[in-house]
């Protein structure tokens, strides 16, 4: 076990981080990497801010991918002041993260995972959506416990004991998204925090003709198909996941679980987007004020200009999102301000003998265990502006409304205006804040406080402007 | 004090009929009548009022809305769900407290707050035509049994594309309309299809006690197709917006207790705001001079809910089934023994190859299908209903005496008639 400041159950540590959420805040309203003190984090200070955030493989090796992951525990922080007991994938030596490293191989690369067990309990990883996967060598099988008259399911896949490791590898046979999580007892292990994601780049070079020859090094496709083409400045990762507080303090007082602790009792207080839970989904990958909790979920973009012969300042490429699901049931996920166009699921385009069954959804039911592809754009269709094409109905002095701490002040995009003074106006430069969020509204809450929990917030800066630090 | 918009004097003006929409009751009645599509008609006396401060424009389809708390009835075969149902606060013959949307257009102010603690639920059923301009115009009248509840409200368009915030209505990210206010938000739908739409105020509490409402888009070359497809031609239409009650939560919000949201737990799955049997009650009427939803004799409890989920149709007559699920859980529907074909999923055209028939559906929460289906032909063997339940037999609250297990539940009948 690490060594941990364990002197109060984590249920009631409630430790004040009223200055961590406002920094997390102010994080916001950089458009540029904040240098926060990233030494205890689990990425490195130089990674991006926002977006995306792979994990490279080691090794150098064309074809070959190489991971390390240990299982350990460690320390989760959430937005109301409550802190949790986790398990999780680690990169390597790396300090403990949750979820576990984002691992990003391409098509064909022979993938070997270590798998070092520092829990005190068995653990394993299972690679949903993965062929052939071997464990030490030899297919990977589910593993009993055997007596002279009863096998019982011990785990799902190969697993290894507390000081051990072990090693899986296969070949990423097809480009998408992909889970990864325990095996073993998974039921308390899932829980605790062993998941994390599997990417599959496509060999595929993304066409970029229709863009009048502009160097375009952001097109990317996600799928061997020129349909699944999108700028890799705009790939967002959104990971479900939720926490009952009482199975972590639980675990944390060394008790023992019985079924009815996941069945009758079991009641998730805490909805979580890449390991956070509203407001510190936007705050920046690597926040140092969540050293465990590495990956953001700000959606950042710039509208979508209709052109007959698109330029890349007209923003032609879609940003992609992954959603990826682990849970007790499904995930309806709602983002405002567009439709997503759905291509896959579970690593698999959405498309039968070549004809194209993407469909669009204002409403995203992410299934427990599985992931979706979603492509996401926006157009500033109607144009308001305050001189040339005002909004049809002027609105009322700003005195008789309730005005929101990210509303800019202005409906127009670029515009702003000063916020009634009780505000907090966290508006930047005029940029548009939507939501995007789960719509069983229960789970869109920080233990039944409304805006928090699984919501996140997508970002429209006004395209080619400086003062969004954009240009 | 500023409480009107700028845009002119709160002068009555007589609206085209294409201005004119249809709202609650008198919408459904329209939908179930059968023989065609939703007659553009309404309720008498609604027309001649603008909102308020607004006038009359070319191609814009005006109207109001007000939000407020008020009371909803359960069926009366419920049993106690003691202290939470029925609430001992509520005016008899009512039980629940709701929170909600009224239409209100076409009253005078004065009548409009007269209509404080009248909310209804589901809210108001808004149609709009792709290429017209919608103005909503939203009345914050307050809450009679909160007063300490200074809540503002909003109007989220869920699914409408390419949204502006100020159009959105999510407070955080945009504005919200305090009590005493009005706020007008501008829709310009170019997408047929069916959407939804909703508080985002306080949101999870909000929803969940009613403030929930369908809304659809028709294509601008025919009102009596779906989508833009003649594949999507219907006779007979019939929204329903799935919910569900946490009837403790309810409770909670009448006696100034607090809720954990996170503890939700539904005792009651509703259709258009009614639980069965009462989805086959007939639909309820507004008043204009009253302004009041009208009570009707032997169902005085649902003079708050007026949406009926009963569907009637002649054999071979086409039924378009505008679903949508602004409760917090999925929900499977069945019809057995009709072929549903899915045309439209989440206000989107599905196409041929896209489509799905069964006589099932599943439905996300937030998410909305559109479903076509063949009536059957009339029997004069007398065997001429056919129910659409959810296939779920632990979502219902059963019976007083045990004997109905489907009482509180979301079920519903297609009476097919001669």
């Amino acid at each position: 076990m690490t060594a941990r400041n364990h002197t109060r159950p984590a249920a009631h540590r409630r430790a004040r981080r009223w200055g961590a959420v406002a920094l997390a805040i102010a994080g916001l309203t950089s458009a540029t990497a904040l240098t926060t003190n990233h030494t205890v984090s689990a990425v490195p200070p130089t990674a991006k801010s926002e977006g995306l955030l792979c994990t490279p493989p080691t090794g150098a090796t064309p074809g070959q991918a190489n991971y390390v992951l240990t299982a350990k525990e460690g320390i989760i922080n959430l937005p109301d002041g409550n802190s949790m007991l986790m398990w999780g994938y680690a990169n390597g030596n790396g300090a403990f993260q949750y979820p576990g490293p984002v691992m990003c191989v391409n098509e064909g690369d022979v993938v070997t995972v270590t798998l070092r067990n520092q829990l005190a309990v068995r653990t394993s990883a299972l690679f949903l959506g993965i062929d052939g996967v071997t464990a030490n060598g030899a297919p990977a099988q589910a593993q009993f416990d055997q007596t002279a008259t009863t096998a019982t399911l011990r785990s799902l896949t190969d697993d290894v004991a507390p000081g051990g490791s072990i090693t899986y590898k296969f070949t990423a046979g097809h480009p998408g998204t992909y889970l990864y999580e325990s095996g073993t007892d998974p039921e308390l292990q899932i829980e605790m925090g062993l998941v994390g994601s599997l990417i599959v780049y496509p060999t595929t070079p993304a066409d970029t003709s229709d863009l009048l020859g502009e160097s375009v090094g952001h097109a990317r496709l996600a799928y061997d198909d020129p349909n699944s083409r999108y700028s890799t400045e705009h790939e967002y990762m959104v990971l479900l996941t939720e926490l009952d507080p009482d199975v972590h303090y639980a675990v944390e007082e060394g008790g023992v679980l019985q079924s009815a602790d996941y069945t009758e009792a079991y009641t998730p207080r805490y909805f979580l987007i890449n390991g956070r839970s509203f407001p510190d989904t936007i705050a920046p990958n690597g926040a140092g004020w969540l050293p465990a909790q590495p990956y953001g979920a700000l959606a950042h973009v710039e509208p979508l200009q209709i052109s007959a012969t698109p330029t890349e300042s007209d923003n032609p490429l879609p940003a992609l999102i992954r959603y990826l699901a682990v849970g007790g049931e499904p995930y309806p996920f709602h983002p405002h301000s567009n439709h997503e166009k759905v291509i896959a699921k579970d690593g698999r385009l959405l498309s039968d003998g070549g004809v194209d069954l993407s469909m669009e959804k204002f409403a995203i039911t992410v299934d427990p265990g599985s992931t979706i592809d979603a492509l996401f754009t926006w157009t500033n269709v109607e144009d308001y502006s305050a001189t040339a094409n005002p909004t049809p109905v002027p609105g009322p002095d700003q005195k008789n409304l309730t005005e929101g701490e990210y509303w800019s002040g202005s409906p127009y995009l670029g515009g702003q205006g000063v916020l009634n003074p009780e505000v907090q106006a966290k508006n930047v430069c005029g940029e548009y804040y939507h939501v995007a969020h789960n719509h069983n509204l229960a789970e869109a809450t920080n233990y039944g406080a409304a805006f928090g929990g699984q919501l996140t917030l997508i970002r429209v800066d006004p395209a080619n402007t400086t003062n969004c630090g954009n240009a | 004090m500023s409480r009107e918009h700028d845009t002119g004097a709160d002068t009555p003006r007589v609206l085209s009929r294409r201005n004119f929409l249809i709202f609650g009751g008198g919408a459904i009645a329209a939908v179930a009548a059968g023989g065609g599509a939703m007659a553009a008609t309404a309720a008498p006396g609604a027309r001649g009022k603008m909102p308020p401060g607004l006038v009359d424009r070319p191609n814009v389809r005006q109207l109001a809305l007000s939000v407020t708390d008020g009371w909803a009835g359960m069926p009366r075969e419920l049993p106690v769900i003691d202290p939470y149902f029925p609430d001992t606060l509520a005016p008899a013959p009512l039980d629940t407290y709701i929170f909600g949307f009224r239409d209100v257009t076409g009253l005078d102010r004065p009548i409009v707050q007269s209509q404080a603690g009248k909310a209804q639920i589901s809210a108001p059923v808004i149609e709009a035509t792709v290429g017209e301009e919608v103005w909503i115009t939203l009345s914050n009248l307050g809450l009679l049994t909160r007063p300490d509840l200074v809540d503002s409200h909003t109007l989220h368009w869920h699914g409408f594309r390419n949204a502006i915030p100020y159009y959105d209505g999510v407070p955080e990210t945009s504005i919200s309309v305090p009590i005493g206010r009005d706020f007008t938000y501008v829709f310009r739908p170019e997408d047929a299809g069916t959407y939804m739409y909703h508080c985002h105020f306080e949101d999870v509490e909000h929803v969940t006690m009613g403030m929930t409402g369908i809304v659809f888009v028709r294509p601008a070359a025919n009102s009596a197709w779906a989508y833009d497809d003649p594949d999507t031609e219907f006779d007979v239409e019939m929204p329903i917006m799935l919910t569900e009650f946490d009837l403790a939560g309810h409770w909670n919000d009448a006696h100034i207790q607090t809720s954990d949201w996170t503890s939700y737990k539904p005792d009651v799955w509703l259709m258009n705001g009614r639980a069965y049997p009462d989805t086959l009650a007939p639909s309820g009427v507004r008043d204009d001079i009253t302004g009041d939803l009208v009570p009707q004799v032997g169902f005085e409890h649902l003079q708050y809910q007026p949406q009926t989920s009963k569907i009637r149709a002649t054999g071979g007559q086409r039924v378009l089934l505008r679903i949508a699920n602004l409760g917090f859980q999925e929900q499977t529907l069945a019809m057995p023994g009709i072929d549903l074909v899915s045309v439209g999923s989440d206000a989107r055209w599905l196409t041929p190859d896209q489509r799905t028939v069964s006589d099932t559906l599943v439905i996300g929460a937030g998410e909305s299908r559109d479903v076509i289906f063949v009536a059957p032909q009339w029997r004069p063997d007398g065997n001429n209903t056919y129910p659409l339940f959810n296939t779920d037999p632990t979502k219902y609250r059963g019976n007083l005496d045990g004997s109905d297990q489907w009482v509180g539940g979301q079920r519903t009948e297609l009476e097919v008639e001669a």
